[in-house]
């Protein structure tokens, strides 16, 4: 198999948007919002962002943070920390 | 090798017939096919049913009620892909000199599912963590605005020109007109696609194909498939560029030269706009124009009827609907009937080669599961 180049790497906490979007999924859920996020050592890490008054951008810094899936299942999230990218460069 | 062509097609309207089965849907497509093709259902020497969301042995069940005579039938799935892999398959057989008559065809019936979007599978973690299809492809949008100035009123032109084609197709019974600014005001599904973005969920329908190495007998001309190739996702790590449609480009290389030739040799194109944004990933992806160009190809009408090379002359997903078994093979009667000069009035002029295009399936770690391109002519 050509999988030398998959191994575990420890994430930081702070990551950058690649890309998001706002899903509107029914008159009677709440939005949701989706993200992919990438962190040193270019890894693009997909996840679910949590909604705050900061609409998400593509570059915003995010913070993963402690999450719980729908049903139950401990998991993360993307939290934006209100840094964008050109504060952060 | 024996030449396989494409000698009778057949189609049901694509719309909504809760009424109906999934089977009626397919022996309506199979009954026209034959007819077309002036061939009888006991001289077809096997079946290659694709099917995604119905149960077991959906061309079976489709076939018993025709009284088939035991023949061959084979299922195949991959996802959205089904009815595009079914054909590849088939072609297989027919090559080497298995069979000389096969019949292909492919159904889906949404109708029976519920609604909302295709149901992808739980276990995926993805999946787990909110992905629908509509919000990969919003993200792979709001990536590609960000990169190449694309903008919303583009993305909805796509659903607008579709829907325009689709209009002069009769069997889009789903279809109806629809302005720039409709689409733009239908209900955010997943920033920035809306509603008339994306292809209807709960649309039913089937089509159907007979192939043959033996002369043709219908009254029109045979059709030549000139490449076939299916393909599969490939695992990708580190930083995947979400504007790049990789599997079509690399199914899309194989299919040009496996027929010799390119995309300039093009007369029109049956690609998989599932969403507004897919269509133009797939520009780019089959080489109709360079990497960020694909709104300016747009814009210029090039791929509207009347221009250089249509996309979607019958409506494509958006406005027929997207029954995905049947999806790869109504491209195929799509194409067929464009190169034979009898696609009524949405007939591309002096059309000479065909490509068709479908990707198949939700998968984490891939672009798509499976893609399919074909290549015809006359």
């Amino acid at each position: 198999m050509e999988n030398d180049d998959i191994k575990d790497v420890l994430l930081g906490p702070l990551g950058q948007i690649y890309s998001y979007t706002i899903v509107s999924a029914g008159k009677d859920v709440a939005p949701y919002a989706l993200a992919m996020v990438d962190f040193e050592p270019g890894v693009r890490v997909f996840g679910p962002l949590i909604l705050q008054q900061d609409r998400p951008a593509i570059g915003a810094q995010v913070r993963v943070v402690p999450h719980v899936l729908a049903d139950g299942t401990p998991d993360y999230a993307f939290q934006m920390t209100g840094v964008d990218r050109g504060e952060a460069a | 090798m024996s030449h396989a062509r494409i000698v009778g097609v057949g189609i049901s309207d694509f719309g909504r017939f809760p009424s109906l089965s999934e089977e009626a849907l397919a022996q309506f497509a199979i009954t026209a096919a034959l007819k077309d093709a002036d061939i009888e259902l006991s001289e077809v020497e096997a079946f290659y049913c694709g099917n995604a969301l119905g149960s077991y042995l959906p061309g079976q069940r489709t076939l018993r009620e025709m009284h088939t005579k035991g023949q061959a039938v084979f299922n195949l799935e991959n996802a959205c892909a089904s009815g595009a892999t079914a054909l590849h398959v088939a072609l297989q057989a027919l090559r080497c000199g298995q069979y000389h008559t096969v019949v292909v065809f492919g159904m889906d019936q949404l109708s029976a599912q519920g609604g909302g979007p295709l149901q992808l599978n739980q276990k995926d973690w993805n999946i787990r963590r909110g992905m629908i299809m509509p919000a990969l492809y919003a993200m792979r949008a709001i990536r590609y605005m960000d990169e190449h100035g694309l903008t919303r009123e583009s993305l909805a032109d796509v659903a607008v020109k579709n829907r325009r084609h689709g209009l002069l197709n009769p069997m889009a019974t789903f279809c109806k007109p629809t302005t720039r600014e409709e689409v733009l005001a239908s209900r955010m599904v997943a920033e920035p696609l809306t509603l008339l973005q994306c292809c209807p969920a709960v649309v039913d329908g089937a089509a159907a194909l007979v192939l043959s190495t033996r002369a043709s007998r219908s009254s029109a001309a045979p059709v030549r498939i000139r490449a076939s190739v299916v393909q599969s996702g490939i695992f990708e790590t580190g930083l995947v560029d979400m504007t790049e449609a990789e599997i079509t480009s690399r199914t899309a290389k194989l299919a040009y030269e496996q027929a010799g030739l390119g995309p300039e040799d093009l007369d029109l194109v049956e690609l998989h706009d599932a969403f507004t944004i897919s269509e133009l990933l797939y520009y780019e992806a089959l080489g109709l124009c360079e990497r960020g160009g694909a709104a300016a190809l747009l814009a210029s009408g090039a791929t509207s009827l009347g221009g250089r090379v249509p996309v979607n002359p019958s409506g494509g997903l958006i406005a027929k609907g997207h029954p995905p078994g049947a999806t790869g093979v109504a491209q195929i009667v799509e194409i067929c009937e464009q190169l034979q000069g009898r696609a009524g009035q949405r007939q591309v002029a002096g059309a000479r080669v065909g490509l068709s295009q479908v990707t198949g399936g939700g998968m984490w770690g891939v672009d798509h599961a499976a893609c399919s391109i074909h290549l015809l002519s006359l």
